[in-house]
């Protein structure tokens, strides 16, 4: 399946958000999410959120410093 | 009056009567606040309990004869210079989940200033689901690269900067990337108010 990922279009195997980000190794624990246009916050569950072809992804990772 | 003389009266009148809250007043925070000040707005809710030290003056809004003071004391003594009628809530407390959405209950707009992940975490946790708009940054050490810092609109959470660099061995805090995320915040914060693309 394809999806749009932060802009790109990404081929992926993932059948949840949980298991792409994690092969992507982005900890959604610390990272704002949004699929499909909806917001997720950090540390959201997102296991169930299945990946749909077409659908778009985009992350943004909190990071130190300030 | 406000510091900026370029504003329409509606504008004025806008920024004005706005209440920007803005969480830790160190690299973004205290840039951030200078900004919104120069800009216009008129109303600061800055909340931090830590004293300014020798490491912030890289790039934090203060002075070397402000060594020792309370942030939010200093930040304010700043902000006045700039707009002497500005109205300037420095609260010397440390933000956690219990108590951060009473600090910032009458804020329009909440700026993410904290340098610490879990605080900006619990931060944005907070006011993810609430509908009250929010700046957040992430990803603003090191030097260069400045067209990788961006702007995303993630439903009522603005985030801003590269979303990938943290602080660390080798990526220091430093004045101008963490200059650059906190005029973004800034920009932004004043885009929404007047209701234009942030």
């Amino acid at each position: 399946m394809k999806i749009k990922y932060q802009g790109e279009v990404v081929d992926t195997t993932a059948k949840t958000v949980a298991e792409f980000l994690s092969a992507r190794g982005v900890d959604p624990a610390k990272a704002i999410v949004e699929y499909a246009g909806e917001v997720y916050a950090p540390g959201a569950d997102l296991s169930a959120l299945a990946l749909v072809d077409g659908a778009s992804l985009d992350v943004f990772k909190m990071t130190a410093g300030g | 009056m406000s510091a900026n003389t370029y504003l329409t009266p509606e504008e004025r009148a806008v920024l004005e009567s706005a209440r920007v809250g803005i969480a830790g007043a160190g690299g973004l925070g205290s840039n951030c606040a200078m900004h919104l000040v120069r800009a216009g707005v008129q109303h600061l809710t800055v909340v931090d309990f830590d004293v300014v030290n020798e490491s912030n003056l890289n790039r934090q809004f203060f002075f070397r004869d402000q060594l020792g003071q309370k942030k939010v004391e200093a930040l304010k003594e700043n902000l006045l210079r700039i707009d002497p009628d500005a109205d300037i809530r420095a609260v010397d407390a440390k933000i956690d989940a219990a108590s951060v959405k009473e600090i910032f209950a009458d804020c329009d707009i909440v700026v993410e200033a904290f340098d610490v992940v879990d605080a900006k975490v619990m931060l944005v946790s907070s006011f993810a689901s609430s509908g009250k708009n929010l700046v957040t940054a992430s990803g603003l050490a090191g030097w260069g690269r400045s067209n990788e810092m961006r702007v995303r609109k993630m439903g009522n959470i603005v985030a801003v900067g590269d979303g990938e660099t943290a602080v660390g061995a080798n990526a220091a805090p430093a004045s101008p990337r963490v200059g650059i995320a906190a005029a973004m915040q800034a920009n932004s914060v004043v885009a929404m108010l007047l209701r234009k693309e942030v």
